[in-house]
């Protein structure tokens, strides 16, 4: 069944092929009347229009490169006056640690995903929590606490579970252009959430070439990875309407199978026997190399339209959507003591995103402007199999987001000879709305028990809104001085439901946050900066109203939680000259009444009528405010040598060290301050990366590209009952992969990764799944 | 012209490219290969549980043992001081102690999970064979969504191995009956998976879809059930070398974490067919608890206290089965019909499962025993059984 559909795919990507193929053979004849081939964007200061020439010719999307960078030390204009040197312009956040995956990159690469795109940022860290899921821990924080996006347009809902999720999984990498990491507290800018940082990934857009008409180019690119035999490719259509309008559009579609990596990762204990002692996540099949609970399935689609109502201001619509099938949970699949067969999987993960902008330059107050109308919906189906007791548990989620985000850039305005001022301002609301259902059917008797509530409650909502601004103020050509601050307004509500023990929600929490920061020009190429940014997050659906089980142990719903409030401070230093991009970074996170698991007896569960797992769970916890202080404090750096012939060398390293409150709940005094501290959950071990490339001026490459991390033995109580964190810690690794490629056409290349060289079993600290073991990926593209 | 050929290269290409990638087809391997697997393993199952107790690979160190009484066990630790896994005079003196001084069993943690699913049983019984009213379909359904509540009684009984047997080896790697395959290599071993978790589905199974009289359906569930608290309260004490909580699942899965003068679960049957058993059981409860308070390191060391211990457990445990074996013997002698019936499922599934304590008394009674459960419930000599019965398992 599965070849025939696979087969039937093939047939159809024949057709469409040969229907663009022909659709171009016709606009061949008026194209070669434009024989100009310049890469020219509609506007010149528009950095999604940048474009990467090879061959003379632009390539899709583009693809940034050193000499659209300005590394000397004087102001340079990113295209809405944001003032800010010695980093790339098309950054977004002048002043903070900051780093972009590009286009280019990716190609190198080859990542699985869009998580996986991140591993080589300093100060991220990415966990998986099954081979179809990814979520990136920003300085030592991830989930709730990290901002997603997806061209500005957040990802993050009022069902983001605490600690990894998968949901960054769910957007396509071979549809981005290139992903934005702001590291350190993002609040003002992107949500008072964004207490540890913030990840925008910026699609591709239409090519525009306005010496010809219509226009259109198909590009097919097939990829196939040795370790988990996916083979998979994308079908994509960019075509030039008009010298003004026009659409991009793509489909894909991938076929994972099971990963094999380069073996079991022992903890530091031994087992009974007196041999290192094996995790029991995850299986392994008989060849003690192929992890059970991985593999899926993947098809995506994707649309943007782009009209241009003149030089600097135009439409944007974009549709996105993301199609997981049959995604185990590898943690899950099969659970921990479980029998072989019992599996947690995803049948359905699904995102579809679809919004509509207006943008550009309106004016000195919103020179470059931004305004956009979402809707999201992410749609998740599960079912725990177990063939052996002939029962499935099923459950679905969905949640609807509707958005209206607006972002604008004044022009900078000179109040003195030596003093000038930039303006950012925007707000934003987003709602959700929210589908939850729970079943059991039972196999042998042909019947299913439907109940009352999900995974969460049908007909919660949840309303998330804030106004912000931020001044920036230069002087004297030294120094930068910027300030701003936000006014958040969320309100959860949920219904009661009687029959499963639920209490209802209806809550409202409003804040003011600000943030303050510096930047000095010391001299030519090196600036020192610093910032202190406030962080608010009020409790949302999931951790007001889910009952789950995650990998600690099963959660119960505590609809009493209030907010968590943090600081972060950081102070870095950035070095840019010719030839050495570098920064170095060191910061202090806190957060007060932080939302965490604490252990509970089951006395605090609901009737066992209503949750059995609650009682009958190894490990039951729910979501507390800790009355004290948990902290995170950390270091990352990186470098960047662009060396003579072409050849560059990268270099990132990273720390961090968290610690909070003691999670011990007492019955008889639930708000008692316990002196004892103890380490954060799954913070991640000293890490980082080294990588060295040379490419030719050809379009040819090669590089090498090593990660490595310390052990991690500094575990959270949560963590020491996670299955996914062997007994004692997980063990440090190094993993060295090999690049090489051609890109020998405009649309015509191949990229190859030999991955984990030395065939090393590991496994980054917190993760379900070992990483790939030795094996290759390729990725060939051919268009036209 | 040309176009077309450049078409049908494009296409070609494609195909291969798509058609030949090798995901689908690993895929759909592995997963035929599971479904496979589970219908081979219900199959063995099925047939396993008519095979029942032909045990080949019995540990016997619990009944062999019973004769190990306090004071042999003594002198014994006492002559043994040298070894980690020996017991010096003071950690026996400690644990007598603490013998002398206990009545309340004290817990190593708050909650203990397992008191759960013996609510589970208590309220599977409340549906089916201790339901005061007459049993409908909805009732075995109901009684199937207990069972199989996630973290209950299901998820414990497809893993449950009988600690009595050797672990399932092979190339001298040990194997866990949660593997594929592993259940069938040794039905005794995996009692759990091989053996009691197919009755218990086949009864839900039958009652539920009213193919099998409720009282019958209802004698072989509560018999199943049974049989895996018996085999998990010694598992659970067994274990507890490695994980202390484990004692505390051995409390519980006994009593349903209550103390001796309450008790649901098997302490309730004890306590009502066997009450000399469930002292004895109480005994052998709180001396688990009191070696793991002498040897109380992360991971236990002293394998003759710990041995010492298990043996009255188990001593307890194999006497108040047979009580409850004969118990039935005396409703089945009694009762006529569809009740007898049901007698006759139950004594089909408790009396081979006291086989293995029998086997290590005496063979050729146990041989005897054996050729009983094996027959039909007319051929059955009811007078003759109990007595072989009483003979193997006296009073402790």
């Amino acid at each position: 069944m599965r070849s025939n559909s696979k087969l039937t795919r093939a047939i159809f990507v024949c057709v469409f092929v040969h229907f663009v193929v022909s659709s171009n053979l016709m606009t061949d004849a008026h194209a070669q009347t434009s024989p100009s081939n310049e890469p020219v964007t509609a506007t010149e200061e528009d950095d999604a229009h940048e474009q990467t020439e090879v061959d003379g010719e632009p390539v899709e999307g583009g693809t940034i490169t050193t000499e659209e960078m300005s590394y000397e030390g004087e102001l340079v204009d990113d295209g809405g006056n944001v003032t800010t040197r010695a980093k790339p312009r098309r950054l977004p956040d002048p002043g903070q640690a900051t780093s972009t995956v590009t286009r280019q990159e990716i190609e190198e690469r080859q990542p699985r995903s869009a998580p996986d795109a991140l591993r080589y940022e300093a100060g991220v860290f990415v966990q998986q929590t099954a081979h179809s899921q990814g979520s990136a821990f920003v300085r030592g924080r991830t989930g709730q606490q990290t901002v997603l996006m997806f061209d500005d347009v957040r990802l993050n809902n009022s069902l983001f579970r605490q600690g990894p999720n998968q949901y960054f999984f769910t957007v396509d990498s071979r549809t981005i252009d290139h992903i934005d990491v702001v590291r350190g507290s993002a609040s003002t800018r992107y949500g008072t959430d964004a207490i540890a940082g913030a990840i925008n990934a910026v699609p591709l857009e239409p090519t525009f070439d306005p010496e010809k008409g219509f226009m259109m180019r198909p590009v097919v690119s097939y990829r196939y990875g040795s370790a988990d035999g996916e083979s998979g490719g994308r079908l994509a259509l960019d075509t030039q309407i008009t010298d003004n309008f026009g659409v991009l559009v793509g489909f894909g579609g991938r076929t994972v199978g099971q990963l094999e990596s380069g073996g079991i990762v022992y903890g530091p204990y031994l087992d009974t026997d007196g041999n290192p002692e094996q995790p029991q996540v995850p299986r392994f099949a008989e060849d003690q190399r192929t992890q059970l609970g991985t593999g899926f399935d993947e098809l995506t689609g994707d649309m943007r339209a782009v009209y241009y109502l003149d030089k600097d201001k135009r439409v944007v619509f974009g549709y996105y959507a993301y199609r997981q099938y049959d995604a185990p949970r590898t943690d899950n699949c099969a659970p921990a003591y479980a029998p072989f067969d019992e599996c947690l999987q995803y049948d359905e993960q699904f995102r579809t995103l679809a919004y509509g902008t207006l943008e550009g330059n309106w004016g000195p107050l919103a020179k470059q402007s931004r305004l956009v109308f979402s809707w999201q919906n992410q749609h998740e189906e599960r079912s725990y199999d177990r063939p052996g007791a002939q029962v499935i548990n099923r459950g679905e989620d969905d949640v609807d987001t509707y958005g209206v985000l607006y972002r604008a850039t004044t022009a900078r305005f000179d109040l003195h000879e030596n003093l000038s001022l930039v303006g950012r301002y925007g707000g934003e609301v987003y709602r959700d709305r929210v589908s939850s259902t729970a079943s059991t059917e039972l196999l042998n008797i042909g019947y299913t028990k439907d109940y009352t509530r999900g995974l969460y409650l049908s007909g919660s909502r949840y309303n998330w809104s804030g106004l912000w601004s931020e001044l920036e103020l230069q002087l004297f050509d030294r120094v930068i001085t910027r300030a701003g601050g936000r006014r958040t307004q969320i309100s959860a509500y949920a219904p009661e439901d009687e029959e499963s023990g639920t209490l209802g929600v209806n809550k409202t929490w409003g804040a003011w946050i600000g943030n303050v920061g510096a930047e000095w020009w010391v001299n030519e190429w090196l600036t020192v900066l610093a910032n202190a940014d406030q962080g608010f997050r009020a409790p949302n659906l999931d951790d007001l109203t889910s009952r789950q089980r995650t990998g600690p142990g099963f959660q119960i719903e505590n609809a009493a939680l209030e907010p968590e409030r943090g600081v972060t401070q950081e102070i870095g230093v950035r070095v840019a000259t010719g030839r050495i991009e570098a920064d170095a970074w060191a910061y202090r996170s806190t957060l007060n009444q932080a939302i965490a698991r604490t252990t509970r007896d089951s006395d605090a569960c609901p009737p066992r009528e209503v949750a059995p797992e609650c009682h009958t769970t190894w490990s039951r916890l729910q979501l507390v405010n800790l009355p004290g202080q948990a902290r995170i404090f950390g270091a990352e750096g990186s470098i960047k040598l662009d060396l003579p012939e072409n050849i560059e060398l990268r270099s990132t390293i990273a720390y961090a060290w968290g610690d909070g409150p003691r999670p011990l709940y007492q019955a008889d005094n639930p708000d008692a301050i316990i002196d004892d501290r103890v380490p954060l959950s799954r913070i991640p071990p000293l890490n980082g990366t080294l990588e060295g490339i040379w490419r030719s001026e050809r379009g040819f490459y090669m590089g090498a590209g090593m990660r490595w991390a310390r052990a991690q033995d500094r575990l959270a109580l949560s963590d020491i009952s996670d299955e996914r964190i062997p007994r004692g810690g997980t063990p440090g690794f190094m993993v060295i992969d090999g690049r090489v490629g051609w890109r020998f056409a405009r649309h015509a290349a191949v990229h190859t990764v030999f991955e984990n060289l030395t065939d090393e079993a590991y496994r980054y600290h917190g993760s379900s799944v070992n990483g790939p073991g030795r094996s290759f990926t390729m990725q060939m593209e051919l268009g036209l | 012209m040309k176009n077309w050929k450049r078409n049908l290269a494009l296409c070609a290409s494609m195909l291969v490219l798509v058609a030949c990638g090798p995901g689908d087809d690993d895929n759909n391997t592995t997963n035929n290969s599971h479904v496979e697997n589970h219908d081979n393993h219900n199959t063995n199952n099925t047939s396993a549980n008519n095979t029942t107790a032909n045990n080949t690979s019995a540990n016997n160190t619990s009944a062999n043992n019973t004769s190990t009484n306090n004071t042999s066990a003594n002198n014994t630790s006492v002559n043994n001081t040298s070894a980690n896994n020996t017991s010096t005079p003071d950690a026996v003196m400690q644990w007598q102690m603490c013998r002398a001084e206990t009545t309340e069993y004290s817990r190593f943690e708050e909650t203990i999970s397992s008191i759960a699913r013996i609510g589970g049983f208590e309220n599977i019984a409340d549906l089916l064979w201790e339901n005061e009213m007459e049993m409908v379909d909805q009732d075995f359904i109901d009684a199937n969504l207990i069972y199989v509540e996630e973290e209950g009684l299901d998820s414990r009984v497809s893993r449950r191995e009988d600690e009595h047997y050797e672990p399932v080896m092979e190339g001298g790697m040990t194997l866990s009956c949660r593997d594929e395959g592993v259940p069938e290599k040794d039905p005794n071993r995996c009692v759990g998976p091989a053996q009691i978790r197919p009755i218990i589905i086949d009864s839900f199974t039958e009652g539920a879809t009213g193919e099998g009289e409720h009282k019958v359906e209802a004698a072989k569930a509560e018999a199943a059930l049974l049989w895996f608290l018996y085999v998990s309260t010694y598992k659970e004490a067994t274990t507890c070398a490695a994980k202390a909580k484990d004692c505390d699942s051995s409390f519980a899965y006994y009593g349903g974490g209550e103390q001796k003068d309450g008790g649901l679960g098997l302490a309730r049957y004890f306590r009502t067919h066997a009450p000399a058993a469930h002292d004895k059981v109480w005994d052998g409860i709180i001396a688990v608890r009191c070696w793991r308070d002498v040897d109380n390191g992360e991971e236990a060391t002293n394998t003759e206290l710990h041995n010492m211990a298990l043996a009255e457990l188990d001593e307890g445990l194999d006497y108040g089965f047979s009580k409850l074996v004969l118990w039935r013997l005396d409703e089945f002698d009694g009762n006529e019909g569809v009740d007898r019936d049901a007698d006759w499922a139950f004594l089909k599934i408790l009396g081979p499962a006291l086989q293995r304590a029998a086997d290590a008394r005496d063979a050729d009674a146990a041989a005897s025993l054996e050729a009983a459960w094996a027959g039909t419930a007319d051929e059955l000599d009811v007078a003759a059984t109990k007595a072989t019965i009483e003979t193997l398992f006296p009073a402790p």
